[in-house]
């Protein structure tokens, strides 16, 4: 900025800055995608494996390990694709093998089968929806009833700190233990309360929540998409129920 | 050395960014709820500011007035980027809890502030020195207000329970208005200790 | 209809600086006047309105993963370019408002005059970058992007026209010494925040 210049210099310059700081982002992009992706799978699988009611860590208190995680995952775990509109397995894929919109848009369902001898145990399949002011994404869990959620887990928001980030919490997760979202043959509307469920849903406790306070549109929003998801799987689980 | 070591000191008290200059403040309170994530920011706030006010410093005769401006944004988004792509891959969980706020770093008006103001007219030694302790006195607001807010808010502080279990949290704290008070009281503590009153 | 609820919903509930703190500094440093404060907002009015649904193009056809599929061409629908993002944000912003400020010089020299200086200001205003990342982060379609980047504006031009009122009605209020300035008016949008925060109460 010494001295003024003239606009061919100007354009050069701004041009040359462009191309190595874009040149400089897209190696460091590529370089890192990798390790990103890694991350990301990794935490799908993790939280698949809490949402199952497996606690991730050692008991010396260390984290698991992606191998950690994936040698569970190998175990007891089988990923299966349904197709939404039919309502039945599509064979011999995951969801590796699904065009990530597809699976957006809850076209094809991925479902997540804990099987211990050969028998499956307990079912789990993400959930995602609108909070506040994000999408909320997480896995839910189901007992072989196919109606009683055996646990739940919430990982990915953009919820405030504090009031609608409670949702990952333990305290809001736990009581999702044992609620019901299926009753005399047919899907129920669940409930997240404005407080306590005890005062809000007193005869429908089966299929009710606590809420989070000052979080009400959070937890009507998990309320919602929890109902919403759980009646898209439902096509499904009513073929093998 | 002597002006090394004031052109770092300075920034953190009497003539802190946030306090006194009235810089970078949207980030100051967006991400103060908890300690963890205001730690973070602080220090990809730090490495960013630093590195870009060595590196506009660096190239301050070369740049053409005209396009100034243009050139520090860009410069400063580059390396915000890469921060949030460094994030991404090793502090996963962290960079989704901060979400889109890395990338506001770019218009923490402090870092601008600072390339426009000092980076281009001194030499990249002083201009790294500058980032470096402006970047700091940041910090130490931001973990105040988060310290503030994450006592107050939730009893815990660094996510160790500071307070009695039977205090149930103050939701005013870790809502918006809290960060507005606790700012304000901040700053009002901070300038009566320092004496500057100047009037903005 | 939904138009209508997600534009009450940015100016009153998710007011971009009561709610989300952004746009904070020039908020608190050009809210002395009530017509500088006007200016500003106006400003930003314009930007965001710009801005949100341009990025929108930018993000939906050249950045996001397959979004280049409209070329026809086998590799460049395959790429991913989100990360250039902010970079291309920035650059869209920077570029806009340098549009806005020879179109308001040649054709509204008047306006100009009043909004001049406020103008570079704005590509530095987090509001304005925020409005465009959010407007990614929540999937918004192109009608839902403009109305959010107007709307946005107008929470801001609403605050920062209020908050410069309540400064101009306390200039010559007894506050301490330490709180004049700054400090005050940290309280003052900390109360004006716990206020519009009652607007979230309305079922949209």
């Amino acid at each position: 900025m010494s001295k003024p210049k003239g606009d061919k210099q100007t354009f050069l310059f701004a041009f040359v800055i462009l191309t190595v700081c874009s040149m400089l982002l897209s190696a460091a992009a590529a370089a890192l995608r990798d390790r990103q992706q890694m991350m990301v799978e990794f935490d799908r699988k993790r939280n698949v494996l809490i949402a199952f009611g497996v606690d991730p860590v050692h008991e010396d208190g260390t984290r698991y390990t992606p191998e950690d995680v994936d040698r569970y995952v190998d175990e007891f775990i089988r990923e299966v694709i349904i197709d939404a509109d039919t309502g039945e397995i599509i064979p011999d894929i995951t969801s590796a093998d699904v065009e990530p919109r597809l699976l957006r848009e809850k076209r094809k369902l991925p479902l997540f089968l804990w099987e211990e001898d050969g028998e499956v145990k307990r079912y789990a399949f993400p959930v995602s929806g609108y909070g506040l002011w994000s999408t909320i994404y997480g896995f839910l869990a189901l007992e072989d009833d196919l109606a009683t959620i055996s646990g739940i887990t919430f990982y990915d928001h953009g919820e405030t700190p504090g009031l609608g980030a409670e949702v990952e919490r333990a305290w809001f997760r736990d009581q999702f233990e044992g609620k019901v979202l299926y009753k005399d043959g047919e899907p129920v509307e669940f409930k997240v309360a404005k407080g306590r469920a005890e005062a809000q849903y007193p005869d429908m406790i089966d299929h009710a929540v606590d809420g989070i306070s000052g979080a009400t549109i959070t937890g009507k929003g998990v309320a919602d998409f929890i109902t919403r998801d759980f009646k898209k799987y439902n096509k499904y689980f009513e073929t093998i129920r | 050395m002597a002006i090394a070591k004031k052109v770092i000191t300075d920034p953190l008290s009497d003539n802190n960014p946030i306090t006194i200059q009235v810089l970078g403040i949207c980030s100051a309170l967006a991400v103060t709820v908890q300690m963890d994530t205001a730690f973070v920011m602080s220090l990809a706030v730090i490495s960013v500011i630093t590195l870009s006010n060595a590196i506009i410093s660096a190239m301050r005769n070369l740049i053409p007035g005209k396009i100034r401006m243009i050139v520090e944004v860009t410069v400063i988004a580059s390396l915000v980027a890469l921060t949030d792509q460094l994030l991404r891959a090793y502090f996963f969980e962290m960079s989704r809890q901060l979400s889109i706020f890395v990338g506001l770093i770019i218009t923490n008006c402090m870092i601008m502030g600072r390339a426009e103001a000092f980076a281009t007219q001194n030499p990249v030694g002083p201009s790294l020195m500058d980032g470096l302790g402006n970047g700091l006195g940041y910090s130490v607001i931001l973990l105040l207000v988060a310290s503030g807010r994450e006592i107050l808010g939730s009893g815990t502080w660094y996510h160790l329970q500071v307070l009695p279990e039977a205090y149930y949290g103050n939701g005013l704290a870790v809502l918006a208005p809290g960060a507005f008070l606790i700012l304000g009281i901040i700053i009002w503590i901070q300038r009566t200790i320092s004496g500057n009153f100047k009037d903005d | 209809m939904d138009l209508i609820n997600l534009a009450v919903k940015t100016i009153f509930i998710e007011n971009i600086v009561l709610a989300y703190f952004l746009g904070m500094c020039s908020f608190l440093a050009c809210s002395k006047k009530i017509e500088t404060a006007t200016g500003l907002g106006m400003a930003v009015i314009c930007v965001l309105g710009l801005t949100v649904p341009f990025n929108w193009f930018i993000e939906t056809y050249f950045l996001m993963e397959g979004a280049m599929a409209w070329t026809g061409v086998q590799a460049l629908a395959a790429l991913d370019l989100s990360f250039l993002n902010l970079l291309s944000f920035i650059a869209v912003i920077a570029c806009t408002v340098q549009v806005v400020e020879m179109v308001l010089d040649r054709f509204f020299p008047k306006l100009y005059h009043s909004l001049g200086i406020f103008l570079p200001l704005i590509t530095v205003n987090c509001a304005i970058l925020g409005g465009s990342l959010f407007m990614v982060e929540r999937q918004y379609t192109l009608a839902e992007s403009a109305v959010y980047g107007v709307s946005s504006g107008a929470g801001f031009a609403l605050a920062i026209v209020s908050i410069a009122a309540l400064r101009k009605k306390i200039r010559y209020s007894d506050i301490p010494p330490g709180l004049q300035g700054l400090g005050m008016t940290m309280i003052l949008t900390g109360l004006m925040s716990m206020a519009f925060m009652c607007f979230a109460g309305i079922d949209l």
